[in-house]
């Protein structure tokens, strides 16, 4: 089940009536007492009892997620929680060095513990993961500790189904350098670091420089350069790439030091010109520039060194910037006519560097329609989103009362977006048709700084799917499901998952009409599950199922 | 000039622990002086200023001299070092700011050189990463006749900044994380001594905790008090149990807390044990606020800092909610604004059981109007009403109490053009009161109610709204001097004036500048004593019983209504005392 989410009923699951008669020995309940979930909860790197630990069930019926009981553990690490109705509850426990975590949790999923008539949830062996940590220092190449470094921790995890490597949290050095990053649950981390030097003076107050300078002016310069320096984005172990940053494997409990140099090298200029109208001197405006570094797997990362200034009309500066690969992008360029629009540029920067935001490409213009089949108004507040898993870049568009969503001032890039209708009360894109761009499934892909148009149809009805994951005939607890849509590669967002608890059952929620595979797989977590070639092995193991209007659907699937 | 010539030169050392270095006249060597009186220091950075800015009036700087013509180009060298150690101190940057700006990083000895300067005024500055700037800007002169390599270098002090670390345990020795740290510094603002947060930090996972980048001076160092922390569930039970505050060395208040006394450069360990201390419910309603505004309420310890306990509270019903209180002391404050008007209600609550029906009624807030009468000599100012002006006249209460803030007076005009000085929203407490006329006028005097708040402090109490009523005059005294050292030369110097008997409105303050001497005016007619201090950023000059220590050395004057006098002082090393 999804943790901490608890919005499906379970009607065909739950016997509405009085608590069962006990029919056997096995499960210790009776008509007064209920039933009971008990246990142990225990450290999963050394097996030892875990003492002082809060543990707690909440009911996964009903639409709260609230903890309705709770056990401290004493020395044996043993809880009991008698008296339980029947029906499914999820488990969870913190302690001291260990995060709240669910019961066999992966992703945001665990599984949930199910009780009545012949279910065992008396000797349950809850196996926490002890918090990580990461630490160390960061010095300069004089050997002197960086103060206020921001230290940033990437996961490489599956996200969206593709392995990926995402933002995860970030922390400062202190006046020594120090810093720490705790209560990490276990994974593969990337770690990167910026900072300014301490004594760099990017802006260059006086810029213009030439033959005629004076010995004085000369000797000024050199100063003025040994300061306009600044620190590249620096990777774990030592790298200005994310491709040679080193893989910080965390285990449980474990504790890394990763120490990391940041070297000066001298920083540059970018100066970027917006284009000044031609009559009566009224120049463009725009928002200040975004300066981004692409890392990892395309993930664009803001230039924190960065500094921007202006010191004239229609031209920005941007000093302090270390020599690299840059995404420019300029948004809500503003010009007589009264017409936002965008402005993005690539550039390799290995020296001072002038960009003229007229010359080059421009964004992609993506608008366009919905059209909501049999209802009488667009949804309130209903919103359309493209998303670009690769980049990481979302962007949302309202619904307008006419069914028009329009992204046109937005720094829209070429790429692949799924495009996705948000709080749109129960329906669904069934239907998406696209000129100036490709549309495959619900993947729009743009190749350029094309003028893109898209027809949608939006239909009522979002159904769920139920089900029991079975091995050798009985229930099995803690499978993937996986809901897998046909063509996946263009459908991503149509997969639904969920985890099967301790009595086989799982429920995926808000699916939209059409044919899909219900998969079950026993060690699925590492799988990239929005990856064809990765599922293919799975697919033949599935249940197909049609899914039509906004009912339910029951499937048993033997796991894989 | 080759830096060879700097090796082991350790002369440079003992020069620097001389307080004061005289530079002879024919360097023709400038030191500025800021002005020094009132400078507001509420945060850090400012104090930080303020230390910076009188330090310079003790040490003056030292110039290299360059060539006999304006055109020639000279070198300018010295080092950088630790005021603590006196070792140098590497890739520190010196910056010289003047017709160009300059910079250099020291060598590994913590040497710097200049080369090709230019005759000008210029200021030379030293910054590192962990040190507070001790002398900060101090103007050179660079166009004095010839530069040689017999002249001593330029010395530069920075001062190591100092940090407190330790370690939260509860009585098992077992670490307290997320439980709030807090520094307190005692700081003299205004020749008066106040306390000041100057740290705020939570402890870490292992209960460990680092307070940095301190000024050398007198801390209070407190923990707690804190709930139970992350390693319980939410809802379910609730914890039983929390942590009382704790002062260092282990004390449960602030005032039998122990002062740390933290030197410059000084790493202080701190470890505290936490005391489990029952938890209670404080609930409890608040009343006379507007409706529609709501209120805010917050709980502070006993001393007056705040604590992030979440205090959930009802704006439609006036009700409020504290879960897990531990048992203590506490200040409760409520407050609220209708326009400009603040209201506001304080409970002092001693937390022993659960608490069910707390009661806060927000009042309006204390406004003190300041009625200025002004008596002048010149015949023309008898017959204008002083309200067509802006008073002369700003006056400062100084809180006396941790939990209280300082007022300031808030001068307004009216649509008939007639102007109005009052102290705003004055919360009930103890003030020491700072008249500030505009020269030449003084302040003749000053009653509040039943009290001369020229001698006594002020006490407000709720409900209280009688004016303060201010005489002030412009035939004040002028008093002109130079101040000598030891020796018999001039030296820069803080002139302190005080009035006898002390009074809250008689101490005047000025700089004593290398050529120009000190310049005071404004004085109440009466008997003065005259202080020429080194440096009195640690000094409670606003105590009479603190420049007791020094009356032995002071210079005594009396003056009359509008006398132009002159007075000749010898230097006093504050900290030095009798």
């Amino acid at each position: 089940m999804r943790a901490g989410v608890f919005q499906m009923s379970w009607l065909l699951l739950l016997a509405v009536g009085t608590a069962a008669q006990p029919q056997q020995a096995k499960p210790a309940a009776t008509a007064s007492t209920g039933y009971r979930i008990a246990g142990v909860v225990v450290n999963s790197l050394t097996g030892a009892p875990i003492a002082g630990a809060s543990v707690g069930i909440a009911p996964t019926a009903g639409a709260s997620d609230r903890i309705s009981k709770t056990y401290t553990t004493a020395a044996d690490g043993r809880f009991s929680f008698p008296g339980v109705s029947r029906g499914k509850y999820s488990l969870m426990a913190t302690a001291r060095g260990f995060s709240l975590q669910y019961f066999e949790h992966h992703d945001e999923f665990s599984t949930a513990i199910a009780v009545g008539p012949d279910l065992e949830a008396e000797h349950l062996i809850f196996r926490m993961d002890p918090d990580a940590a990461v630490e160390g220092q960061v010095i300069d190449e004089n050997n002197e500790p960086v103060q206020n470094a921001m230290i940033r921790l990437f996961e490489r995890r599956i996200q969206d189904g593709r392995e990926k490597t995402v933002p995860s949290t970030q922390t400062q050095t202190d006046d020594v350098g120090r810093y720490r990053i705790s209560h990490l649950s276990p994974g593969n981390f990337y770690l990167a670091v910026s900072a300014r030097p301490w004594y760099a003076q990017n802006f260059q107050f006086n810029a213009g420089r030439g033959a005629n300078d004076t010995e004085a002016e000369q000797r000024m310069r050199q100063d003025e350069a040994a300061r306009n320096v600044t620190y590249p984005l620096t990777f774990y172990p030592d790298s200005p790439d994310s491709a040679g940053a080193g893989i910080i494997a965390l285990n449980a409990g474990e504790r890394t030091t990763a120490d990391v140099v940041l070297r000066a090298v001298p920083a540059l200029t970018l100066r970027i010109r917006l284009p000044l109208a031609a009559d009566q001197g009224q120049g463009f405006q725009a928002r200040a520039p975004r300066l981004s570094q692409r890392i990892f797997e395309g993930y664009l990362d803001p230039a924190s060194n960065a500094l921007f200034s202006s010191s004239q009309p229609g031209l920005t500066e941007v000093s302090g910037v270390a020599p690299g690969h840059y995404v420019v992008e300029m948004s809500g360029i503003y010009g007589p006519s009264g017409k936002g629009r965008s402005w993005y540029h690539e550039i390799d920067l290995t020296g001072d560097a002038e960009l003229n935001a007229t010359e080059t490409s421009a964004f992609a213009s993506v608008s366009g329609t919905v059209f909501f089949e049999n209802a009488a108004t667009v949804p309130r507040d209903s919103f359309l989103l493209i998303s670009n898993p690769a980049t990481g870049e979302s962007f949302r568009s309202p619904i307008s009362d006419k069914g028009q969503f329009d992204f046109t001032a937005d720094s829209v890039k070429p790429g692949r977006y799924n495009v996705l209708l948000e709080n749109a009360h129960g329906f669904f894109l069934k239907k998406i048709s696209a000129t100036g761009a490709r549309m495959a499934g619900r993947t729009l892909e743009i190749t350029g700084a094309s003028s893109v148009n898209l027809k949608c149809t939006a239909s009522r009805g979002i159904a769920q799917v139920i089900g029991t994951a079975l091995r050798d005939g009985q229930p099995f607890a803690g499978a993937m499901i996986v809901l897998a849509p046909q063509d996946l590669a263009n459908n991503v967002a149509l997969v639904r998952r969920d985890q099967s608890d301790s009595d086989g059952t799982f429920t995926l929620p808000n699916v939209v009409p059409g044919r899909y595979t219900v998969l079950a797989i026993a060690n699925g977590w590492d799988l990239e599950w929005g990856n064809p070639a990765a599922l293919q092995p799975y697919l033949e193991g599935g249940e197909p199922i049609e899914i039509t209007g906004d009912g339910k659907a029951e499937v048993k699937v033997q796991v894989h | 000039m080759e830096f060879d010539t700097f090796s082991g030169y350790h002369g440079v050392a003992v020069m620097i622990w001389q307080p004061i270095w005289l530079p002879e006249q024919e360097h023709h060597s400038r030191i500025g002086i800021p002005a020094l009186a009132f400078l507001p220091c509420q945060d850090l950075l400012s104090v930080f200023l303020c230390i910076v800015l009188l330090a310079s009036a003790a040490v003056p700087a030292q110039a290299q001299t360059g060539t006999s013509t304006n055109d020639a180009e000279f070198t300018l060298s010295g080092t950088v070092v630790n005021s603590v150690t006196g070792e140098g101190i590497a890739r520190a940057l010196v910056q010289i700011q003047g017709t160009y700006q300059r910079s250099a990083f020291t060598d590994g000895d913590g040497r710097f050189q200049f080369e090709g300067l230019k005759a000008g005024y210029a200021t030379i500055t030293a910054q590192k990463p962990g040190y507070f700037e001790e002398q900060g800007q101090r103007t050179i002169t660079t166009y004095a006749s010839g530069y040689s390599a017999d002249s001593g270098p330029l010395a530069l002090k920075l001062t190591p900044q100092s940090a407190v670390y330790g370690r939260l345990t509860d009585s098992a020795g077992q670490p307290l994380e997320q439980v709030p740290v807090r520094l307190t510094g005692s700081v003299i603002r205004e020749g008066r001594k106040h306390l000041e947060t100057r740290g705020y930090v939570q402890s870490d996972e292992d209960g460990r905790f680092r307070i940095a980048n301190l000024m050398p001076g007198t801390y209070y160092l407190a923990a707690g008090p804190a709930r139970e922390a992350a390693h319980l569930l939410p809802g379910g039970d609730q914890p039983r149990t929390g942590y009382a505050a704790v002062y260092y060395p282990g004390v449960p208040d602030m005032a039998s807390a122990a002062p740390m006394q933290i030197a410059a450069g000084q790493q202080v360990e701190a470890d505290l044990t936490l005391s489990v201390a029952p938890v209670f419910h404080v609930s409890g309603t608040v009343a006379g606020y507007p409706p529609e505004q709501g209120f805010n309420l917050q709980f502070f310890t006993q001393s007056g800092d705040w604590i992030p306990f979440p205090v959930p509270y009802n704006p439609h019903m006036g009700t409020f909610e504290a879960k897990q209180v531990p048992a203590g002391s506490y200040l409760v404050k409520a407050s609220a604004q209708i326009g400009s008007q603040q209201l506001r209600a304080d409970l002092r609550l001693n937390v022993a059981s659960n608490l069910d029906d707390v009661r806060l009624v927000l009042g309006p807030a204390i406004n003190i109007p300041v009625n200025v009468r002004t008596e002048s000599r010149a015949a023309s100012d008898r017959n204008a009403s002083a309200s067509q002006r802006p008073p002369p006249l700003s006056v400062h209460l100084s809180s006396l109490e941790p939990s209280v803030p300082d007022a300031y007076s808030n001068v307004s005009r009216s649509e008939g053009g007639r102007y109005s000085i009052d102290l705003l929203n004055v919360e009930p407490g103890k003030y020491a009161v700072d008249f500030l006329p505009q020269p030449p006028w003084y302040v003749r005097s000053a009653q509040f109610g039943q009290t001369n708040v020229l001698t006594d402090n002020l006490a407000v109490t709720a409900g209280q709204s009688s004016p303060m009523e201010v005489v002030l005059r412009d035939d004040g005294a002028e008093l002109n001097g130079t101040v000598k050292a030891a020796d018999g030369t001039e030296t820069p110097a803080t002139v302190i004036a005080v009035q006898q008997p002390a009074s809250n409105a008689s101490v005047k303050i000025a700089p004593a500048n290398l050529g120009v001497g000190f310049h005071l005016w404004g004085l109440a007619p009466g008997n003065y004593l005259l202080f020429a201090f080194d440096h009195i950023d640690d000094l409670e000059y606003s105590d009479p019983e603190a420049l007791q220590h020094y009356a032995s050395q002071a210079a005594h004057v009396t003056l009359s209504a509008g006398q132009e006098s002159t007075a000749a002082l010898t230097l006093i090393h504050a900290g030095g005392g009798q």
